[in-house]
């Protein structure tokens, strides 16, 4: 392998590892009391309003962080597979047809898991850096 | 020069809208909204008000309130403005009556295809005009009923079905003078595939509907008949690319006339921002006479549009047109007497909070 191809490796390395590291780095949080299965297929239908209740029956309280803030750029692209424009596009869809309302939003990530901890149905995400033991972590 | 400063001012109206636009949301009270402005031209058809002056005064603005009234069940409502009028476009409470069943009663917005819900919300769209099936005009697309509705949603494999089940008597906004008592019953299901973005429905209605004449202020009835809808759709919307598709006919039994329509829209999203777009679009009135341009209208569209920010786009678009069955229609050009080639352009600002 000549040094253009040595270069061209590394750098694609580079950017497969860095969009793991972004995915790794955005947790979803639950409240401990939830003790509903909660897996990343569930976390999109949450958050693209196909699901709004708990398998156990309880509503969603979905939480969302600041539309311009790179947390909710990195969930999106993360666990949605879209960008933030994109989302805002299909909530507005949802909005306007009067099939589901946006998750509510809170930031930073102190505030997220003050909401969470304190409402059994809640879910949101925090960077990975920011979890203690007030919520429950079930996707990262 | 008259287009441009019209254009300047669209420009200037979009930046003024995004000083002020925001969504209120409180614990259980949210307020939405919409709204657009339109240029548009023809040069030798008069549609949609447009002829060689043009016109400025297609613009509207909606606001949607929806209220929580607990855990499972919400109110929503929407007031619908425009240059010419005011109404209260649709307005129901929905009860989650499980994990997969909601239920919805009151005015509702009839689920027809991929853009009916949506179809006054510019900013959702890739064009300024709808698709030629959804134009007011051939009136095949209801807008919303006074009724009862449910909706299922279930997995399937990696994707999911929705169904749409519905019923009731059709919303006249139009004050028809020639048909009255619309009963409508149809459905919709939706296949959301586990490839990201690509989605296909199918749609149904039968519309059971009594003709009238109107002399003055008497009325009276006439035969009743029934309108048969389907249609065919497929939808691929991922990041950078916008693809829709759909296939509709409609026979009528009280005029004794079959319908068709079809078209195809692609649209390139690059930098976030621009997405230049076509279509080509087919409609025909009246199947028996689909070589007469009065009651066929085939449409190619180039465009461009352009994301201000999340809340605010604008666009600009030609169709050039072969027949002019949506003059026709649309009762502003008497059919025989059109002109067959003609074209149209528009422009529009959009924006939602």
């Amino acid at each position: 392998m000549n040094l253009y191809s040595s270069k061209i490796v590394c750098v694609i390395a580079g950017m497969i590892l860095s969009v793991s590291v972004l995915a790794a780095d955005v947790v979803v949080i639950v409240n401990k009391g939830n003790i509903n299965p909660v897996d990343k297929a569930l976390v999109v239908q949450i958050y693209t309003g196909e699901s709004k209740t708990w398998p156990d029956g309880g509503s969603v309280f979905a939480i969302d962080q600041a539309e311009a803030s790179q947390i909710r750029t990195d969930f999106n692209t993360s666990y949605l597979g879209k960008n933030t424009s994109n989302m805002k596009a299909l909530w507005a869809q949802n909005i306007f047809s009067g099939n589901a309302l946006p998750p509510k939003v809170v930031d930073p990530d102190a505030e997220v898991k003050k909401m969470v901890a304190s409402n059994k149905n809640a879910i949101g995400y925090i960077r990975a850096s920011s979890v203690d033991d007030s919520v429950k972590v079930v996707v990262k | 020069m008259q287009d441009l400063i019209k254009i300047a001012g669209m420009v200037l109206l979009a930046f003024c809208v995004h000083a002020t636009a925001f969504a209120i949301e409180s614990e259980d009270l949210s307020i939405h909204g919409y709204g657009h402005q339109s240029y548009l031209h023809s040069a030798d058809n008069t549609y949609l008000k447009a002829d060689s002056q043009g016109t400025w005064t297609d613009n509207d603005l909606a606001l949607l309130f929806t209220a929580k009234i607990d855990d499972k069940s919400k109110i929503w409502m929407q007031l619908y403005g425009s240059s010419d009028k005011i109404r209260l476009d649709w307005a129901f409470v929905d009860y989650q009556l499980s994990n997969n069943l909601t239920a919805k009663v009151g005015q509702i917005k009839t689920p027809i295809g991929l853009y009916n819900e949506i179809r006054d919300i510019r900013f959702l769209q890739v064009t300024s005009l709808q698709p030629l099936m959804y134009q007011e005009g051939v009136d095949i697309m209801h807008e919303a009923y006074n009724g009862v509705a449910f909706v299922y949603k279930h997995g399937l494999g990696n994707g999911s079905l929705t169904w749409d089940v519905y019923g009731g008597q059709e919303v006249d906004f139009e004050g028809s003078t020639s048909v009255k008592n619309r009963r409508l019953t149809g459905g919709r299901v939706t296949y959301k595939t586990p490839f990201n973005g690509l989605s296909f429905m199918l749609s149904a209605y039968s519309n059971n509907h009594q003709s009238i004449t109107t002399v003055g202020k008497v009325i009276t009835t006439g035969e009743q008949g029934a309108q048969n809808f389907s249609m065919f759709s497929v939808d691929y919307n991922n990041n950078d690319w916008n693809i829709k598709s759909e296939y509709a006919n409609v026979d009528n039994d009280l005029t004794k006339k079959n319908g068709k329509s079809y078209y195809l829209q692609a649209g390139y999203t690059f930098a976030e921002k621009w997405t230049p777009y076509v279509r080509c679009d087919y409609i025909t009135t009246d199947s028996n006479l689909s070589s007469d341009p009065s009651y066929y209208q085939r449409s190619n569209s180039l465009g461009m549009g352009y994301k201000i920010n999340s809340s605010i786009n604008m666009r600009v678009e030609n169709h050039w047109n072969n027949g002019y069955a949506m003059p026709v229609a649309s009762e502003e050009v008497n059919a025989g007497t059109g002109k067959t080639d003609w074209n149209m352009f528009a422009a529009s600002v959009n924006f939602i909070f």
